[in-house]
C-alpha cells in the first residue's frame, strides 16, 4: 500500500492533540455506517457520541438576528408561510417530494433524464426569491444552485433521512477520527509506504506497474487506486484509459471548503446573549462551536464553502487566516482575545485531494459517475466519489467493498 | 397480493431468467460472496461480533423482522414476507424496492448468478444456528 502523504487517512484529518482536537475532514460516523462501525469494533477503536454543537444565531446582510427572534425579526426576509423556518432548515422544507426510492436511485440511468439543476426545480416550484437567496448561501454540495444536480441534492436529503431513521446518535472516534485509518494501517501485515507518490500506471499483458516519483517501479498483479479525481488527473496511464473515463476524471468537480479552526477557553458569546454558532449569508459562511467537554474549552470552526471560497483562494495562507480572523472579530467583537487559532485548512488547495468531496452538476450523476470507476483489466478504482449508496467515509468503505468484489472476480 | 410480494416475485423471476446470460460468469462461491458483500454488516456462524445488521444464521423459513434482539424497521416487521431463496434473491437485488422504509441502505453490486449463489449459501441447512 502506497501513500503519497507522510500520514494515512486522506480526508480523515484531525488537527491538534486530544482532547483539544478539531476535525478538518470527515466529522461524524453516521449511525448507519455499518462498515465503519464494524471496522472500529474489530480494531478496538473506541467511539463516542460527540458533544452537541451549540445552536446558531443568524447574520444576514450584516445584521444580527438572534435565533429566538428569527420568526418575528424584521430582518427575516422570508414570506409569511416560511418565516418560522430557519435558514439551515429550508432545504428539508423546500426540496420535497424526494423521488428517490432507493439509496442508489440518484445515479440510476432511468432517472438521469430527470436531472435538472436545483435552481430549475426551485423556480418550477415557485419558491420565493428570498428563500432561494438563502439556499444559495452556504452550499455544501455545489458551487451554485444553477450548477448543482437536483438528484445529487435529493441523495443528500435521503441520506440524512436514512441516518435519522436509525434513531441512534452519530459517533466520533475518541481522540480524533484520524485514529481510525491509523489503526487500519497498523493492522496491515506490511506497513503503508508513506511519502511515496505514484506518477504513472503501466499495464502489460500479465502485470501492472506503478511508477513512483522516486523513479522506483512496483510490479503487481493488479492496482487499486483510491485517489480522488483531481489527484488522478496527475497520473499517466499506459495504455490510456478509455475516453469516457478520462473525460469523467477531468470533468468531475470537488467541493471547495475553507476552514479556520480555533480553540476558545471561555464562552464569550454568553456575555452578549448569543448562542455561540452562526449562520451567515456573508463571507464567513457558517461558524460551528462545540464544547470539548461540559463547560469548555470549546472548538470553533469557520466553515466557508463553494463559491464563497473564491475570494481567498488566490491569497496566501497567512493573508487568508488574517482576513477570516478580522471578519470573525467584527462579527463577534466580544471575542476579544479569546480566539486561539489552531489552523487553516483549504481542501481545494490540497493537490492530493482538490476539494472536500465530489459534487455533481446536472446530468453528471449517471454515465459520468459510472465511468469514473470502471475497472480496466488490472486497474481498479475506489473512493467516496465512486460510492453508490453511501457518502463520506462509509461511501469510501462501500466503494472498497465493490472494488474488492471486482478484484476477486478478476483473479478467481 | 401486496405490493412487496409482487415486487419480490418480479425481481426474483428476472434474476432467474438472466442467471445464465452474463458474459464471463463469476466463479466466486457463496461463502466468498458473503464475505465480500455482506460480512461488513451481518455476522454468521462462529463470528460472534456485533454488526449493524442482524445475524443471518437460520434465516431460511424465518418471517422477516423477527430475529430476536434486533431493532428492525416497522416496514420490515410488517412486510409479511418469509425469508426463503426467492425472497432473499429479491432482497439482495434491491432491498428497498421490496420493503420501502427498510433501514438497510444498500446497492447490489453482485451479478445475477452471484445473487443466486449467495441466496443458496444463506439458505443451506449448514447455516442453521
Amino acid at each position: 500500500m502506497i501513500e503519497a502523504r507522510q500520514r494515512v487517512g486522506g480526508r480523515l484529518r484531525t488537527l491538534g492533540e486530544a482532547p483539544l482536537h478539531s476535525e478538518a475532514g470527515a466529522n461524524l460516523i453516521g449511525p448507519n455506517y455499518g462498515r465503519i462501525l464494524a471496522t472500529a469494533s474489530r480494531l478496538r477503536v473506541a467511539l463516542q457520541p460527540p458533544p452537541a454543537s451549540l445552536p446558531t444565531d443568524y447574520s444576514l446582510r450584516g445584521r444580527t438576528i438572534l435565533r429566538s427572534e428569527w420568526p418575528s425579526s424584521q430582518d427575516n426576509p422570508l414570506p409569511a408561510a416560511l418565516r418560522q423556518i430557519s435558514p439551515e432548515r429550508l432545504w428539508s422544507s423546500l426540496l420535497e417530494p424526494n423521488p428517490l426510492a432507493t439509496a442508489s436511485d440518484w445515479c440510476s440511468p432511468e432517472l438521469a433524464a430527470t436531472d435538472i439543476s436545483v435552481m430549475d426545480f426551485l423556480r418550477r416550484n415557485e419558491v420565493p426569491e428570498p428563500a432561494i437567496a438563502l439556499l444559495e448561501s452556504n452550499l455544501s454540495y455545489g458551487e451554485s444552485l444553477s450548477t448543482t444536480s437536483l438528484l445529487s441534492m435529493f441523495r443528500v436529503r435521503q441520506g440524512i433521512a436514512r441516518a435519522t431513521a436509525f434513531r441512534q446518535p452519530a459517533l466520533e472516534v475518541r481522540g480524533g477520527n484520524q485514529r481510525l485509518p491509523e489503526a487500519m494501517a497498523a493492522s496491515l501485515s506490511s506497513p503503508v509506504e508513506l511519502g511515496n507518490r505514484v506518477v504513472g500506471i503501466r499495464t502489460s499483458k500479465d502485470r501492472v506497474s506503478a511508477e513512483l516519483m522516486s523513479g522506483a517501479v512496483i510490479d503487481a498483479d493488479a492496482v487499486l487506486i483510491t485517489l480522488p479525481a483531481p489527484a488522478l488527473r496527475n497520473l499517466r496511464f499506459s495504455p490510456d484509459l478509455p475516453e469516457d473515463q478520462q473525460e469523467a476524471i477531468q470533468t468531475v468537480r470537488y467541493q471547495r471548503v475553507t476552514q479556520m479552526h480555533y480553540r476558545v477557553d471561555a464562552p464569550f458569546w454568553e456575555t452578549t446573549g448569543h448562542s455561540g454558532g452562526w449562520w451567515t449569508d456573508g463571507p464567513l459562511g457558517r461558524i460551528f462551536v462545540r464544547p470539548v467537554q461540559a463547560g469548555g474549552p470549546y472548538l470553533l470552526t469557520v466553515w466557508i464553502t463553494g463559491s464563497a471560497c473564491a475570494e481567498t483562494d488566490a491569497m496566501e495562507d497567512e493573508a487568508t487566516a488574517s482576513l477570516i480572523d478580522r471578519r470573525l472579530r467584527q462579527l463577534m467583537p466580544e471575542a476579544a482575545d479569546s480566539l486561539q487559532p489552531m489552523g487553516l485548512v483549504r481542501w481545494q488547495h490540497e493537490p492530493l485531494n482538490g476539494g472536500a468531496w465530489a459534487i455533481w452538476r446536472p446530468g453528471e450523476t449517471s454515465a459520468m459517475f459510472r465511468a469514473l470507476h470502471q475497472p480496466q483489466d488490472r486497474i481498479f478504482f475506489a473512493g467516496e466519489h465512486t460510492a453508490y449508496a453511501h457518502s463520506g467515509m462509509e461511501g469510501a468503505m462501500e466503494s472498497a467493498e465493490r472494488a474488492c468484489l471486482e478484484l476477486a472476480r478478476r483473479f478467481a | 397480493m401486496s405490493a412487496p410480494r409482487t415486487a419480490w416475485r418480479s425481481i426474483a423471476c428476472l434474476l432467474a431468467l438472466t442467471s445464465g446470460t452474463t458474459q464471463a460468469e463469476s466463479a466466486l462461491d457463496g461463502a466468498t460472496l458473503f464475505k465480500l458483500a455482506c460480512q461488513a454488516c451481518h455476522a454468521l456462524g462462529p463470528d460472534t461480533s456485533r454488526r449493524i445488521g442482524p445475524r443471518l444464521d437460520g434465516i431460511a423459513g424465518r418471517p422477516t423482522g423477527t430475529a430476536t434482539d434486533y431493532p428492525y424497521s416497522e416496514a420490515l416487521k410488517r412486510s409479511g414476507l418469509v425469508w426463503n431463496r426467492s425472497t432473499l434473491i429479491a432482497w439482495i437485488a434491491g432491498a428497498e424496492r421490496i420493503v420501502p422504509g427498510t433501514l438497510m441502505v444498500h446497492h447490489n453490486h453482485l451479478e445475477a448468478p452471484e445473487v443466486l449463489r449467495l441466496a443458496d449459501y444463506l439458505t443451506e441447512p449448514e447455516r442453521e444456528p
